[in-house]
């Protein structure tokens, strides 16, 4: 029953993506429509792999991390990318994919330096070092950023910070494409971990004892999540609160079994965007407000509603 | 037949300490055993368990289970023949007791797999084994700690281990459910056949319920064997630093703390 | 024009004046602002003959052989203004020749 709903509630923020915009398209025309083919629709796909790899990643991370509190732009991957992409301009780098190559690569770097810091205390990852890693590395990375812009000369620097807040006017059926290529390995690497993070749920400790493989299922699922949350970012800049609050909305529907949680993270952040993204291009209209606005909008009171409602159970 | 578990001459030190947390520590834990190891607090108890199960090297001796390495054991497989519960348990998420006894099946699932009905026969079988049929579909959150430490059991016994190892089961519980539970443990030996090892500062509850003893100091093992054997008045005394006195009850020695003698408090 | 996200020249602006004044007319021009952010699809709808991009290189900019951009018809034709920066990014005391060099890249 809640499956269908879900289900239905996708389809109408598919569909709303599709029908709605600043530019007016009749309905009658929608079908033959250029624009609805080759900028709506495409959007509308890219939104929801997007949001729903935010919302499956989140999952998985609070889960790993054993924080609610976590959100996939906490491991410094952001930081990371706002870097690549300013570093990608100032070279004046060519090419369509320039910009988010370079977030990619930003991305990957500070993944890798934080798994770096996780291992500090020896061969086992602690989580609690990769999320301080985490904002450390992001805030790092931020601050450079910032001095590279403020230092450099070009205008279109500044708009850097524009494309950070997060945008989905890259998509194309190119770069749907590509996340449906890409997307599907990590999102089965940690639906695959779904019995261990049940188990991680009491502790690294318990979860062994009862026969989970604990290292490597952090490693993995920290690997999936970083995996899933660079490409999101190189594609749309950083869309924050999907993978924060995507997974508590799940989870007090479908409870705390990550084999039901985490595919409807994945629908549910996938409808979030979609519809967030509708939003974004309409209210303001022919304005268009970034994303990551949108989703910090609707999602800080749903947070707040949250927090409520944990400290009352 | 192999022991259960077995320790011969294990060696240990955690890295940067300043000494051995075990030295020259042996145990062995059959079927139809009922084990506790017993010692002051940091006398290394819990290492000796992570040991034992392989969760830990040790620099010298060796650590086996059902005659194999216990390192080289696959967690999996080492989950279906030993159900632990650890000292502490810092449950995430609210869940509720059937939710969390059936994590005890992770081992016999596959990775796909569904549960199945024999699964959920298991879980049935675990919780009326510690009297907690009743609670089956109480949240977590709700249980007093002696429920809620049942719940913990039942968890390992739905793992239908041949072993149950415990880390001080008995903390923090009233002395109705402590008693429960070490009647609850007594009972799984001599009914389902199962090996207990416990460890536990409860001196007087481990000396009526175990048949076998290890009394560890600072790493060292002090005594082992019967209870009457190894909890004399001078041992205790001496690992406990403190005066004590025995006595027996249904064959079993029992201590009693005294007080210390005015004039040394002054 | 910036393109990821489309960041759009708006009335007011510089760039919008010069273009009045060299008998162009700023499709954006109801927006109040001298900049904001739009989306792809407003573009496409507004079909504008001429994209004028602040650029010093002589060749389309980069996103022109973007696929989605490919759904604006200037950028099919490639009807790009390349505007170099010195001249047309800030007021300054050569905004005649800005205004004769537009129009005459516009006559074409």
């Amino acid at each position: 029953m809640r499956w269908t709903l879900l289900a239905i509630v996708a389809a109408l923020a598919l569909v709303l993506s599709v029908v709605l915009g600043p530019a007016a398209v009749p309905l009658g025309e929608l079908l033959r429509s250029d624009i609805v083919w080759n900028l709506r629709a495409p959007r509308a796909l890219l939104a929801f792999l997007v949001g729903g790899s935010l919302g499956v990643a989140g999952a998985g991370l609070q889960a790993l991390v054993r924080n609610p509190l976590a959100d996939p732009f906490l491991l410094g991957l952001s930081g990371g990318a706002g870097l690549g992409a300013v570093v990608a301009i100032a070279l004046h780098l060519a090419g369509p994919w320039a910009l988010p190559i370079a977030a990619f690569v930003g991305a990957l770097a500070a993944l890798g330096l934080v798994y770096r810091l996780g291992l500090i205390g020896g061969a086992s990852l602690d989580p609690r070092i990769l999320l301080l890693g985490g904002v450390a590395i992001g805030a790092f990375a931020a601050a450079i950023t910032t001095a590279i812009v403020s230092l450099a000369d070009a205008a279109e620097l500044r708009n850097v910070f524009l494309w950070l807040w997060g945008g989905l006017s890259g998509a194309s059926w190119d770069s749907v494409l590509l996340v449906a290529l890409y997307a599907p390995i990590p999102l089965a690497v940690l639906l695959a971990a779904s019995r261990p993070l049940d188990l991680l749920a009491l502790g690294e400790e318990s979860a062994g004892y009862l026969g989970a493989d604990v290292e490597a299922v952090k490693r993995r699922v920290y690997l999936a999540a970083s995996l899933l949350t660079a490409a999101a970012v190189a594609v749309s800049g950083v869309i924050g609160f999907v993978g924060l609050v995507v997974p508590h909305i799940s989870r007090l529907v479908w409870g705390h079994r990550h084999r039901s949680l985490l595919p409807a993270a994945f629908i549910g952040g996938g409808a979030l965007l979609a519809f967030a993204d509708t939003l974004a291009r309409t209210v303001v209209a022919p304005r268009e407000l970034p994303v990551g606005v949108v989703t910090a909008l609707i999602g800080v009171p749903v947070f707040a509603l949250l927090l409520r409602r944990w400290t009352i159970a | 037949m192999n022991p259960l578990l077995q320790l011969s001459g294990v060696r240990y030190r955690y890295p940067g300490a300043e000494r051995d947390a075990l030295t020259d520590v042996s145990l062995s834990v059959a079927a139809r055993q009922f084990h506790a190891v017993l010692g002051p607090n940091g006398s290394g108890k819990t290492t000796l368990v992570r040991i034992a199960l392989g969760a830990l090297t040790p620099f010298v001796g060796r650590a086996d289970v059902d005659g194999r390495s216990a390192s080289t054991w696959p967690r999996r497989e080492l989950a279906r023949l030993a159900g632990v519960v650890p000292q502490r348990e810092d449950n995430l998420f609210p869940q509720r007791v059937r939710e969390t006894v059936l994590l005890g099946r992770y081992p016999h699932l596959s990775l796909w797999g569904r549960e199945r009905a024999e699964d959920r026969d298991a879980v049935d079988r675990a919780l009326a084994a510690c009297d907690a049929q009743h609670l089956a579909e109480r949240w977590l959150w709700t249980l007093s700690g002696g429920e809620y430490q049942r719940v913990r059991v039942a968890r390992a016994l739905a793992q239908e281990p041949k072993l149950l190892v415990l880390d001080e089961p008995g903390m923090s519980l009233d002395l109705k459910h402590a008693m429960g539970l070490f009647e609850l443990l007594l009972g799984l030996v001599e009914t389902q056949g199962l090996g207990v090892l416990m460890i536990t500062h409860e001196l007087n509850l481990a000396a009526r319920f175990a048949d076998s003893l290890l009394l560890l100091d600072a790493g060292r093992p002090v005594a082992s064997g019967a209870p009457s054997d190894v909890l004399t008045q001078q041992t205790v005394e001496a690992v406990f630093s403190w005066p004590v006195a025995m006595q027996t009850v249904d064959g079993r020695p029992q201590m009693i703390p005294l007080r210390q003698p005015k004039e040394s408090r002054a | 024009m910036w393109d990821n996200p489309p960041i759009i020249i708006g009335h007011g602006s510089y760039l919008d004046q010069l273009a009045a004044q060299a008998g162009a007319r700023n499709v954006f021009g109801d927006i109040a602002a001298p900049s904001a952010q739009v989306s792809l699809e407003t573009i496409v709808a507004r079909d504008p003959q001429w994209i004028a991009v602040l650029s010093d290189s002589a060749v389309p900019p980069g996103f022109a052989k973007r696929r989605e951009w490919r759904a604006v018809r200037a950028v099919r034709e490639g009807h790009f203004l390349l505007l170099p920066g010195s001249l047309f990014g800030r007021p300054g005391p050569r905004s005649g020749t800005a205004i004769q060099q537009l129009r005459t890249l516009l006559a074409r």
